[in-house]
């Protein structure tokens, strides 16, 4: 299979970070340079599932293969140092199996007992023990996928409860959290998001909620409360 | 008199049903499992006076002291004479909450059965309806607590480590 890499946009594989992303160091390895952006924008000849894996890759948003660095220069020109050589496959299984574990242990908490004010919930032990794996980057994102899926708003509201209950760095990771929460439509999801900013206490989120238009009479009391806590706090 | 009981507030609020696939006006299911757990068939609520906001801040007080964290509360209020006239059976007895003064305003809703609970969950979801819920902030709970311990009506070494860091202002998340 052939790659034209002149075709590729790096320019939008690099817009998103440094908001979102994570290396995974341990599924690619980092040889010889397969090609040099500077001197040959030309084809490549690689192998089938490479060059499947490497579209993955170059195309994903969430996914950065810059090797050991913790952040990320916005400098397209950075992606000219890129090797990328060989991708171990199993990684994306290992990946998936890490994913649906995390997602069933926390569903058969979340089942077992719901997310109460004032109680402290097993959950919690869960994603902690989740952020202590290897795979935190990608634990984060899926967190954040979890805590705004409309699909199991029951699940994503309880999720973004326990979060509220840890101060999870960065904060940037939880500013854009609470924002897609916000943005949700799903009246429990935004409160849980609500009750994780009251609960953080950090005067970043009040731009945040400030923003937000909520159209929910009671949460839209709610919001007002949190912002005047957030200032007085100050 | 009332009877005051924790909810979560987002899962009663049956305007926004549609969201979740519901016919305005039905009663979620999550929220009757999730805030109608029963023990022996009872179900536990704090006396109060819901005409005076100070004995609504009470049931809130009991439940809060009783907890291991420190949060926003939910808190809706039945009043006991439609309980009665509906037949439900009301028995005094004494509630779980370091907030001695407090312990003998508990009352159990008695010999409930599926049919029973759904009526109660039909009460909390008018009630919700007729705005007799309050929520009080984290930062509201908070001062209660503070202001019952330093009156002593709760012993700092009976509320949960947790509470007691977040109330001496040590509150230090994980």
């Amino acid at each position: 299979m052939l790659i034209d890499y002149s075709k590729l946009d790096y320019s939008t594989n690099t817009s998103n970070y440094p908001e979102k992303f994570f290396i995974p160091d341990i599924a690619v390895e980092f040889g010889k340079p397969s090609h040099n952006l500077d001197n040959s924008r030309e084809s490549l000849a690689i192998s089938h599932l490479q060059a499947l894996l490497q579209m993955k890759i170059l195309n994903s948003s969430t996914i950065n293969i810059l090797p050991h660095q913790e952040t990320v220069p916005s400098d397209p020109k950075v992606w000219e140092d890129l090797y990328l050589l060989i991708i171990d496959t199993s990684y994306f299984e290992r990946e998936r199996r890490e994913k649906d574990q995390l997602v069933l242990k926390l569903g058969i908490s979340l089942d077992g007992e719901r997310v109460e004010d004032g109680i402290t919930h097993p959950a919690e032990k869960i994603i902690d023990d989740a952020l202590n794996s290897t795979n935190k980057r990608a634990v984060y994102t899926w967190l954040s996928e979890l805590a705004v899926d409309v699909g199991c708003p029951d699940m994503a509201a309880s999720v973004l409860r326990c979060l509220g209950r840890r101060k999870l760095e960065p904060l940037e990771w939880r500013v854009r959290v609470v924002k897609d929460a916000l943005a949700v439509d799903d009246v429990e999801i935004r409160d849980a998001a609500v009750q994780a900013v009251e609960s953080w206490g950090e005067m970043e989120f009040c731009n945040v909620l400030e923003h937000h238009s909520e159209v929910v009479p009671w949460l839209c009391n709610y919001i007002e409360d949190v912002i005047n806590d957030l200032r007085e706090s100050t | 008199m009332d009877l005051a009981r924790k909810i979560s507030r987002a899962k009663w609020d049956s305007n926004l049903n549609n969201e979740r696939g519901l016919a305005k006006g039905e009663i979620s299911a999550d929220a009757v499992t999730g805030d109608l757990r029963t023990q022996n068939n009872t179900l536990s609520f704090w006396q109060c006076n819901s005409s005076e906001n100070s004995s609504i801040e009470n049931a809130a007080l009991a439940i809060a002291a009783a907890g291991n964290r420190l949060d926003r509360l939910d808190i809706v209020w039945l009043s006991d004479s439609e309980l009665r006239n509906d037949g439900f059976a009301l028995k005094r007895t004494d509630g779980r909450t370091p907030v001695t003064d407090l312990v003998k305003s508990h009352v159990d809703i008695c010999n409930l059965d599926y049919v029973r609970l759904g009526n109660i969950a039909n009460h909390l979801k008018v009630a919700v309806q007729n705005e007799q819920i309050s929520r009080l902030s984290k930062n509201q709970v908070k001062r209660l607590l503070t202001l019952a311990v330093s009156q002593g009506r709760i012993a700092l070494k009976d509320l949960s480590e947790e509470i007691r860091n977040e109330i001496s202002g040590q509150g230090e998340q994980d």
